[in-house]
């Protein structure tokens, strides 16, 4: 334990160097970058002194590797607060997954939280100020009812136990708070909400840990809890629909990590040896994929400073690098052969499979083939095929380097499956041998996903044009609702209470309010609600194609 | 002459020793330091002598004496701790505060000051009701001026305002001490374990009533919390020292003494009154809570929260009181730090209003880390020491009373995020023209300290 002890201090003593750095320093000299590349290579080090390949292992690994490459992807950018808080938040990702007791995990729980919304507030822009804050009491809610449960609980034992019952209403509690980091719904909207503010630097951060580390909680202490089948297949299906309506390209990647994380939950639901590895490997995967995706994403962004794939088109052709690496993660992320998505997705449906669950394996291809069409292809073209020119500017050489080396990776784990399997916690791909992830069933299978998404594109293109829609409103109204509630009430108190109404109430509005009710988002998006039927109808139709 | 007596009297020495010094600044001011010092390394130094459990000031005869207790029980070992280490920072603080804001009447504010803390100190090694009563009035006596202090219009009706209540409370507490006193003539409560049983059964109510009423208004408990938000006219020093730790500490000091002492929780829970307790303390903590969010001035929110707090810990105290005795230490610790910072914020540049505060985060840069960590520990998230005891308040509940109980502190961590989280947010990342602005050492220094101390205090739990 103690090597892990030592990954969380390498990152303590960067957060700390960099935070203490004088601000002319930091400007001038790229020490601090250096530093926070350093970080996780010498944890890097130190993980690799340990002889554990447990799950804890795992997550820690690929926590650190993600850090480095995220690292390597902001080399150019100056932001310190920006640069502390990632750190931060890296070093608390990694202590959750390697914490040995409760009071530990709930306190890393809780400082993951810090990390990240500083992440996000460090654009300061006003909508990541406002989203930033929803992000926070999203995130608090979800720390306090982990703190509940595990304060009431009735033993202090860490490592192996196992809730299986959810009729106590510690268990609950914690399953609820776990759940709302994994951005299950009701409370999925934070996901596209926050990550699209942040600065595209920090997206690669933020896309790996919050909800990679509840999937970790998930799989240790809920395995085969049966409801999470369900919540994982509606995410799966969800998130993919919520894809296919934005234009904003990270709102739309944002969009896929909800999907890809129900994946995950399905593989803890369904809860033998093989679907948990299953469960482990895909978050393993669906790291790296997710984190070259939004690298290409920032690239995009950077190179042409535009957000919505309605105003891009036509880079492929000037940006032939980020192009490839862009192929490289859609095609990773929608499962086909040859690439990382392929040899970890494969397992949890093919674990559904084994034990007959139908719907489930016919409802995750499904949201394969979205992932498919709303990444691959309606990003894919639009973005990067599509006549219309714009103008661009160089991306500098260490977004290259990272993406250049993440494309690698993904890859490197899709042609040599067994790199992967051999670090899986219960390792039950090599033992039982029941599982050949390049078996000609399963390329054939995942083949067969892509050409009916290739179909589906060139069939319902009209529909998927990329067009200003307004996805999450539920979620805004929510807050300005609970605003509203709080406003009145405090008005109603100081009504009776206060002579010097006028005054108070004044600086309710100032300083409350600003909080929330200019977190009303005035865009001019529209909600198009024809254009969603249409969607989901097209949805619908898919699935009967799948299905017969 | 025993040592704990030597250590309550080196406060009303001091307090003495500043009356008097007339213009001898330099003198005043040493004086003023070494105090708390003193106090301080008595506390330290102290060797118990389990044999005596109660050494006499003065006797009255008939069982009344003015007395302190050898070696006080957990909570008054905790809340002598507590004021006498965070007296000596805000010492420093209020010497500095002084100098900065050219305070008029310095001496005698100084003078009641060191008084007000003394009686505090009081309180917590007072070896029986009487004592105990004696230091509590003496305390309300020697705040009432300082909150009185700018002596202009408002000063005064708050004053006269804080008079009423504490007053009113005091009458109140006198009625149940006397009843007990009549009945049962031992008057000893530091180890007592229910002091009612030779009270007759018709009294016993009234007994516990007039005593929890008459403790509640320094506790601060809805409706007898009026008075604090109007105090907080007086300069800072007194909202952080008095007004966050000694006199409302006080308050729920005595609070947790009755219920879990005077009354024993035997009496409490059969008798039913826990759930008057239960019940006003619960809706004191989303009420204020509430209202918190609603003010627009920085020290009157503060003050809000503050009272939200002390509802905490009695709420937590009606069960256990270990959770209730670490918000105690929690408590204090962090809110101390808000109001100084607070009070340098107003000090350096004569904000007030919330609303005015955009960018002071870049203005004043130690100061409001400091605000921002310990907003943070109050909201219930790492590093601050706020963390742990939301912990144990989280998990207090003995076994078979439903876990409903605490989860309104789950609601209140949220509404606690959403008047405080607006501050920080304002501070740091809405940016105006601002300039950066030299803090000065004597203020900040004290809150840094103090901050890193409950950051360390966690780590180390």
């Amino acid at each position: 334990m103690a090597n892990f002890e030592n990954c969380f201090y390498a990152f303590a003593i960067a957060f700390a160097l960099i935070a203490a750095m004088p601000k002319k320093y930091y400007l001038e000299t790229p020490i601090a970058k250096i530093i926070q590349i350093l970080a996780p290579l010498t944890s890097m080090i130190f993980l690799f002194g340990s002889e554990l390949k447990d799950l804890n292992f795992l997550f820690a690994f690929i926590f650190i590797l993600i850090s480095l490459l995220a690292s390597i992807n902001s080399f150019h950018f100056k932001n310190k607060l920006q640069d502390c808080s990632s750190v931060f938040y890296a070093g608390s990702a990694i202590g959750v997954v390697t914490s040995s007791n409760w009071l530990n995990f709930v306190f890393c729980w809780e400082m993951m939280l810090l990390g990240s919304v500083v992440l996000i507030l460090a654009n300061r822009t006003t909508r990541s100020l406002n989203s930033g804050i929803r992000y926070f009491y999203v995130h608090l809610l979800s720390g306090s009812m982990v703190m509940f449960g595990v304060a009431n609980l009735p033993t202090s034992e860490f490592d192996n136990v196992i809730f299986a019952n959810v009729n106590e209403p510690y268990t609950l509690m914690i399953l609820i708070g776990f759940l709302i980091n994994a951005a299950a719904p009701p409370f999925h909207s934070w996901v596209p909400d926050s990550y699209p503010n942040a600065s595209p630097t920090a997206n690669v951060y933020l896309s790996a840990f919050t909800t990679k580390a509840a999937v970790f909680a998930l799989i240790k202490f809920f395995p085969s809890f049966d409801p999470l089948i369900y919540v994982g297949c509606f995410m799966g299906l969800y998130g993919v629909t919520l894809a296919m309506l934005s234009n904003n390209v990270r709102k739309l990647l944002s969009c896929h990590i909800i999907s890809q994380v129900g994946y995950m939950i399905v593989g803890v639901g369904i809860g033998t040896s093989f679907s948990l590895d299953g469960s482990s490997a895909h978050a393993f995967s669906h790291i790296l994929y997710k984190g070259l995706l939004f690298m290409t994403a920032g690239a995009l962004i950077y190179a042409t400073g535009k957000e919505k794939i309605s105003q891009m088109g036509g880079l492929a052709r000037q940006y032939p690098f980020i192009f490839w690496s862009f192929i490289v993660g859609a095609l990773s992320i929608s499962g086909a052969p040859i690439f990382n998505g392929f040899i970890s997705k494969s397992m949890i449906v093919e674990a559904a499979h084994l034990l007959h669950l139908d719907p489930v394996v016919k409802i995750l291809n499904l949201a394969s083939i979205g992932t498919f069409l709303s990444i691959g292809l309606k990003m894919g073209y639009y973005a990067f095929l599509n006549k219309r020119a714009i103008k661009v500017k160089r991306i500098p050489l260490n977004m290259k380097i990272a993406m250049a080396i993440t494309s690698m990776l993904c890859i490197l784990f899709g042609l040599m499956p067994n790199l992967l399997y051999e670090i899986l916690p219960n390792q039950a791909v090599i033992k039982e041998s029941i599982y050949q992830p390049w078996s000609k069933y399963h390329v054939i299978h995942s083949l067969e996903i892509l050409g009916i998404a290739i179909l589906a594109f060139f069939i319902f293109k009209k529909y998927l044009k990329p067009k200003d829609k307004k996805i999450n409103t539920v979620y805004i109204q929510i807050f300005n609702s609970i605003c509203n509630i709080l406003d009145s009430t405090t008005k109603l108190l100081q009504g009776t209470a206060e002579r010097n109404k006028k005054e108070i109430s004044q600086g309710f509005k100032n300083v409350f309010a600003s909080a929330f009710k200019d977190g009303r988002e005035n865009s001019n998006e529209k909600n198009n609600f024809s254009q969603n039927l249409a969607i989901v109808i097209f949805l619908i139709s898919l699935f009967i194609l799948v299905s017969t | 002459m025993n040592e704990m007596i030597l250590m309550v009297l080196t406060g009303f020495a001091a307090s003495l020793c500043i009356a008097l010094s007339k213009n001898k600044h330099t003198f005043r001011n040493m004086i003023f330091i070494t105090a708390p010092f003193l106090v301080l390394l008595q506390n330290i130094t102290y060797q118990k002598d389990s044999l005596v459990n109660e050494i006499k000031i003065a006797d009255f005869g008939n069982g009344l004496s003015l007395a302190v207790v050898d070696s006080p029980n957990m909570v008054a070992t905790l809340f002598l701790y507590v004021a006498s280490i965070l007296w000596l920072f805000a010492a420093f603080y209020t010497l500095s505060y002084i100098q900065k804001n050219s305070l008029k009447k310095s001496t005698r504010f100084l003078s009641l000051f060191t008084l007000a803390v003394s009686s505090a100190i009081g309180i917590s090694v007072s070896a029986n009701l009487l004592s105990l009563f004696i230091f509590y009035e003496l305390l309300t006596m020697a705040t009432w001026p300082l909150v009185g202090h700018k002596e202009n219009q408002e000063a005064k009706k708050s004053a006269r305002l804080y008079l009423y209540y504490t007053l009113g409370g005091a009458s109140l507490m006198m009625l149940g001490i006397v009843i007990i006193w009549k009945y049962s003539g031992n008057m000893n409560f530091q180890y007592a374990n229910g002091m009612l049983q030779m009270v007759p059964s018709n009294l016993q109510k009234i007994t516990m009533a007039a005593l929890l009423l008459g403790s509640s208004v320094k506790a601060a408990i809805f409706p007898l919390h009026g008075w604090l938000p109007k105090a907080m006219v007086a300069p800072t020093p007194v909202s952080a020292l008095l007004h966050a730790v000694a006199v409302v500490k006080a308050g729920v000091f005595a609070i947790l003494i009755v219920i879990h002492n005077v009354i024993g929780l035997d009496l409490f829970f059969q008798s039913g009154i826990y759930k008057y307790v239960l019940f006003s303390s619960g809706f004191t903590i989303i009420y204020a809570s509430i209202r918190a969010c609603g003010e627009d001035n920085l020290k009157k929110r503060l003050a809000y929260s503050t009272i939200a707090h002390l509802s905490y810990i009695v709420y937590a105290g009606c069960f256990s009181l270990l959770a209730a005795v670490l918000h105690f230490l929690a408590h204090a610790l962090m809110k101390i730090v808000l109001f100084m910072a607070a009070g340098i914020i107003q000090t350096e540049t004569g904000k007030k209003k919330i609303s005015e505060m955009a960018g002071i985060g870049s203005m004043l840069p130690k100061t409001f880390s400091a605000f921002t960590i310990m907003s943070l520990g109050l909201i219930g998230l790492p590093p601050v020491i706020g963390f742990v005891s939301k912990f144990q308040l989280l998990g207090y509940l003995p076994n078979g009373l439903s876990s409903i109980y605490s989860s309104i502190f789950v609601i209140s961590g949220m509404v606690s995020a959403a008047y405080l989280l607006p501050i920080v947010i304002k501070g740091w990342f809405e940016l105006s023209k601002t300039k950066k602005i030299k803090e000065s050492n004597g203020m900040t220094v004290p809150i840094l300290i103090i901050t890193l101390s409950a950051c360390v205090l966690t780590l180390l739990n």
